[in-house]
């Protein structure tokens, strides 16, 4: 009678599943309603402002801490924690501490999406980063949506808040303010022969869109289109092809990485014209890959860099002493976020997730790391970018010019 | 004795059964019914993939793009042309089945290691497509605004409610299964793994039989595509990934491959830890690696050969003690 | 640039990425033909195998900058180390079915990556070549001092470890615990040390591929992972266990890549090439090179 040691594993199985994350055996009392006549009866109730603090607020992080992204969920967790770690100093949300749970998804938009029910039903979390990666973030939209919970991101493609959901909130801008500028400032130096080579994750294949959306209200069309797929390393079939059509601007919708090896893969291969791109190439990832080859080359940036002005000044200090790395793009922006969240914290009367999404939609004129956020309706806060240069293996900003 | 072991054997298939029924209103929170809803998804894949591979001996590792053709069937059918769920679900199963019997034509000319990379290789290849045909797939954004199913009115719109969709579905599964695996299939499929020449010497029809345990795999994984599809309501291709098949192939290895419980237990077994390990964070996959490791050198038959060799220690202990007693009454 | 000089130039960079392939696929066919066993963690060897030699080329332990040189020796010498630790590890695992085989080499593939990525983080860095980073032209047909390194190192790698297995008495042992495990240990042949050998070969192969290749591509936790199944792809297309083989499957699936990109359609250049190996596998299933015969139908 094997089958029958299999039932009792099984059993035990289920009730361990039953029992995951409270890890108490006994089975709870039918309290909560399980079958909820609509979304809004579920939507967590937490402490409120007059009620003295029993629990500390939450905010949940779900990001890619482990695995190949796993740079981005710790950038992502070390300027979330920095901005609430000041905040708290401070004394807190309402006279309430706050704390950051963080989520590893290993950027797997299954993962993703289970965690992000965890988040909602168990934690009682008061909003949710999630994700940097764009197929996650939409992956997790549809739960958060459901439960009224406001979620922040800053991944960069443009459908993340064309999916209807009054709880999404990105705090950088979306994909094509990074690519228009360049465009339009290599088409105003005269240029008209431009050639694009972009991945094929949901990131470069909206980078190529875009540059190309850009090209034509420019009345121009690329005079050729390639990609690769993420993890290649050679390019030399992509740009030979390229370089038959003899462009005067190479654009490169890619990861850091691949924006670095491409870059000097095309000057090896005897192209000397400009070469372009967006937040992929902001970066000093990009100019150590490239080397000689980043000289000259075109970026756009939502951070005007770490010496920019006074703000910037003390989030580098700040982030340093407290990271012992340099931050970067993705710790300002989510330090950015973070910080205009507590705002809609401190606003939100009584302190549910539903009332700080309303306060985080009524933001306006902040003034962040990135510039002036102004949300609108569908989640979108700010649209400027920082146009500049690779100088000397710099990252140098041009003057703005709106 | 045996009397008692049947008695015993229904009041557990009783109470598992009262169990999963009343799931959903036991659980502490939702969270609890999404992982069994997920359970239950990996389920269909793990049972369809052990059939292909643990009774007929057919790898199919392109399982992670075939739950994608099931899953990307019934998000068009439901979103272009507002085909509702129970049209969309045999539809979807059909669809996968049928790729899935193309997906197992090279198994006529190449078996072992070489099957096991040309289904990686076209499993990749179909992954491309939906990451490539933007027109029709929606490329690498995915596809959002799926709809919960609705029946006649009343909306599955919760975990809840789906829960009970998804229990029916492993359910018939699973009887299905064993009604596949015990019948004249079942022993045309063990006959095709354990001796390919002799099978074919017996008279058995293996190229049929072949594309059968690949479209068998297929229909489970399309049945699972159209569960993930319109429970998530989102879907994209980096899902429908050879990783995917690697996480199907680890559970009914760890269960136990040619079992279906084997298949129960090591999915049940995988998710749940998968929680517990979440504590590790960084280390997590390590932990991951170790325990595959220790599983497949200390367990090589998987969990289920641990209930075998327990099973048999207590038959001859059952053996042992009823020996014992007929020699005390003989003495 | 002239046609033909198109030709050359999309060819180079395919032998480039091809004899990268190549190397990681030798080191399939070693552990295969040894040990009747697929390494699925070989994509994680060849990532191990980098970072045990630009670590020290690097600086980046102690600040010490040793020669690319003779960081590239303590690469090899490290994964050599590994080789033998990996041979016995696998000696269980060479009796089981394939697929608990692959679960168990992709789980300690896993614990590599993971553990690398917890050491060093998963950004990775980029390392600058040793040589002049100004291409040469040759007949119109750059070529960059680094990749010719790449494929002149990893040629004579080729030529070496054949001349190593046909002409010496260790290779000749070896090729014979690996036609016949039970004969050779009975003529006295210590066979499992000449597994350990096989092995500790097709790691510093590994090795070697990564160090060469590291300052044209860029070196992270992940650079294994396709690398890993392109290697695996290229070995299975030359036959699986061939060694002439390997380097004839690494080649021809660098050089469809590069092809199916330049003149094909760089979207689809993956399908491209898993499709053609799949004709090709229906067409010889014993790979381009197949010395090894394999179960057939």
């Amino acid at each position: 009678m094997r089958n029958k040691v299999l039932y009792v594993l099984l059993a035990l199985g289920l009730v361990l599943g039953a029992c995951a994350p409270q890890a108490t055996p006994t089975a709870a009392p039918p309290t909560q309603a399980p079958v909820a006549t609509s979304a809004a009866a579920t939507a967590a109730p937490a402490a409120t402002a007059t009620q003295a603090c029993a629990q500390p607020v939450k905010i949940a992080i779900i990001g890619a801490m482990s695995g190949t992204n796993a740079s981005l969920g710790n950038w992502m967790t070390q300027g979330v924690t920095l901005a609430v770690e000041q905040k708290n100093k401070a004394g807190g949300v309402q006279g309430c501490q706050v704390q950051v749970i963080t989520y590893d998804d290993q950027a797997d938009p299954t993962t993703s999406v289970g965690l992000a029910q965890k988040v909602a039903t168990q934690d009682n979390a008061m909003a949710v980063w999630a994700t940097t990666n764009s197929n996650t973030a939409l992956a997790d939209i549809p739960i958060f949506q459901q439960y009224k919970i406001p979620q922040l991101t800053n991944g960069t493609n443009v459908t993340i808040t064309q999916q209807g959901s009054a709880y999404i909130f990105r705090v950088n801008p979306a994909g094509p303010a990074y690519e228009t500028p360049v465009v339009n400032y290599l088409v105003k130096q005269g240029k008209t022969k431009f050639a694009i080579i972009g991945d094929n994750s949901a990131y470069g294949v909206g980078e190529t869109k875009y540059q190309t959306d850009a090209l034509k209200a420019d009345n121009l069309t690329p005079l050729d289109t390639e990609s690769y797929g993420i993890n290649d390393k050679d390019f030399t079939g992509q740009l030979t092809k390229i370089l038959q059509t003899q462009p005067d601007v190479l654009l490169l919708a890619s990861s850091e990485v691949a924006a670095g090896l491409i870059a000097k893969q095309a000057r090896q291969l005897g192209f000397t014209g400009i070469i372009g791109g967006g937040s992929g190439l902001a970066s000093p990832v990009f100019i150590s890959t490239a080397g000689s080859a980043a000289e000259g080359a075109y970026f756009t940036s939502p951070y005007p860099g770490n010496d920019a002005n006074d703000a910037t000044r003390a989030f580098d200090a700040a982030y340093k002493a407290r990271w012992g790395a340099d931050p970067e793009v993705h710790g300002a922006n989510t330090y950015d976020g973070t910080n205009m969240l507590l705002m809609a914290m401190d606003n939100a009367h009584p302190l549910t997730p539903d009332n700080v999404a309303t306060e985080l939609h009524k933001i306006c004129n902040y003034q962040g790391l990135q510039g002036t956020f102004c949300y609108n309706q569908s989640g979108e806060g700010i649209n400027t970018t920082f146009l500049g240069v690779v100088k000397n293996g710099q990252l140098t900003y041009l003057p703005t010019t709106p | 004795m045996r009397k008692i072991t049947r008695i015993l054997r229904w009041i557990l298939i009783l109470a598992v059964a009262c169990l999963m029924l009343v799931l959903p209103w036991i659980a502490q929170n939702r969270y609890q019914v999404h992982i069994a809803n997920n359970i239950g998804i990996w389920l269909l894949l793990s049972l369809g993939l052990n059939i292909a591979m643990g009774y007929a001996g057919q790898y199919n590792l392109a399982l992670g793009a075939l739950w994608g053709v099931g899953a990307y069937t019934a998000a068009l059918l439901q979103t272009r042309l507002g085909v509702p769920f129970w049209i969309n679900l045999p539809l979807s199963i059909i669809a996968a089945a049928v790729i899935a019997a193309f997906v197992g034509l090279p198994s006529f000319k190449v078996r072992s290691h070489y099957l096991a990379l040309v289904t990686i290789a076209l499993g990749e290849a179909m992954n491309l497509v939906l990451v490539n045909e933007v027109p029709i797939t929606g490329g690498a954004d995915g596809i959002g605004h799926i709809q919960m199913p609705n029946f006649f009115g009343f909306p599955i719109n919760n975990d809840e409610r789906y829960y009970y969709i998804i229990l029916i579905m492993v359910i018939l599964g699973y009887v299905l299964g064993r009604q596949i695996v015990s019948h004249r299939i079942g022993r045309a499929f063990r006959a095709l793994r354990d001796d390919f020449q002799a099978a074919r010497a017996m008279g058995v029809n293996t190229g049929f039989y072949q594309i059968l345990a690949f479209a068998i795999s297929g229909a489970y994984a399309g049945a699972a595509g159209a569960l993930y599809a319109q429970l998530n309501t989102y879907i994209s291709p980096d899902i429908f990934t050879f990783n995917s098949a690697l996480i199907v192939l680890t559970m009914i290895l760890v269960g136990g491959m040619g079992s279906l419980p084997g298949s129960i237990v090591g999915t049940v077994l995988l998710l749940v830890l998968n929680e517990y390990l979440q504590v590790f964070q960084r280390w997590q996959l390590v932990g991951y690696g170790i325990a595959i490791i220790v599983v497949v050198l200390f367990l090589p038959g998987g969990v289920v050969e641990l209930a075998r060799k327990f099973g048999n220690f207590r038959r001859r202990w059952l053996a042992g003690l009823s020996k014992g007693k007929s020699d005390a009454e003989a003495g | 640039m002239s046609v033909t000089s198109i030709f050359f130039q999309t060819l180079i960079g395919g032998i480039g990425i091809g004899s990268l392939y190549a190397l990681v696929a030798l080191g399939y066919s070693m552990t295969f033909r040894s040990m009747g066993l697929v390494n699925f963690a070989q994509g994680s060897i060849y990532m191990v195998g980098t970072y045990f030699g630009i670590i020290w080329y690097q600086g980046m332990v102690m600040n010490l900058h040793v020669p690319y040189a003779a960081a590239f020796l303590i690469g090899l010498l490290c994964n050599a180390l590994l080789g033998i630790v990996l041979e016995r590890i696998f000696r269980p695992l060479a009796k089981l079915d394939l697929m608990l085989m692959l679960l168990a080499t992709i789980g300690l593939g896993f614990i590599l990556d993971n553990l690398f990525t917890i050491i060093f983080g998963a950004t990775g860095f980029a390392v600058n070549s040793p040589l002049p980073n100004t291409p040469w032209i040759i007949f119109g047909v750059r070529v960059l001092p680094q990749m010719a390194l790449l494929i002149g190192v990893s040629f004579s790698l080729m030529i070496g470890n054949q001349l190593f297995l046909s002409r010496t008495k260790w290779g000749r042992a070896m090729r014979a615990s690996a036609v016949d495990y039970e004969i050779a240990r009975a003529m006295g042949i210590p066979t499992n040390r000449m597994n350990a050998l096989a092995l500790s070969i097709g790691c510093m192969m590994s090795a070697a591929a990564g160090i060469l290749a590291a300052p044209i591509v860029y070196v992270s936790p992940s650079m294994g992972v396709a690398v890993g199944l392109k290697g695996f792809a290229a070995a299975i297309l030359g036959g699986l266990g061939s060694v002439p083989g390997a380097i004839a499957g690494g080649l021809v699936y660098g050089v469809l890549e590069a092809l199916s990109a330049g003149y094909i359609s760089s979207t689809w250049t993956q399908a491209i090439a898993y499709i053609v190996m799949v004709v090709v596998l229906m067409v010889k299933p014993s790979g381009i090179v197949g010395e090894i015969t394999v179960e057939k139908v």
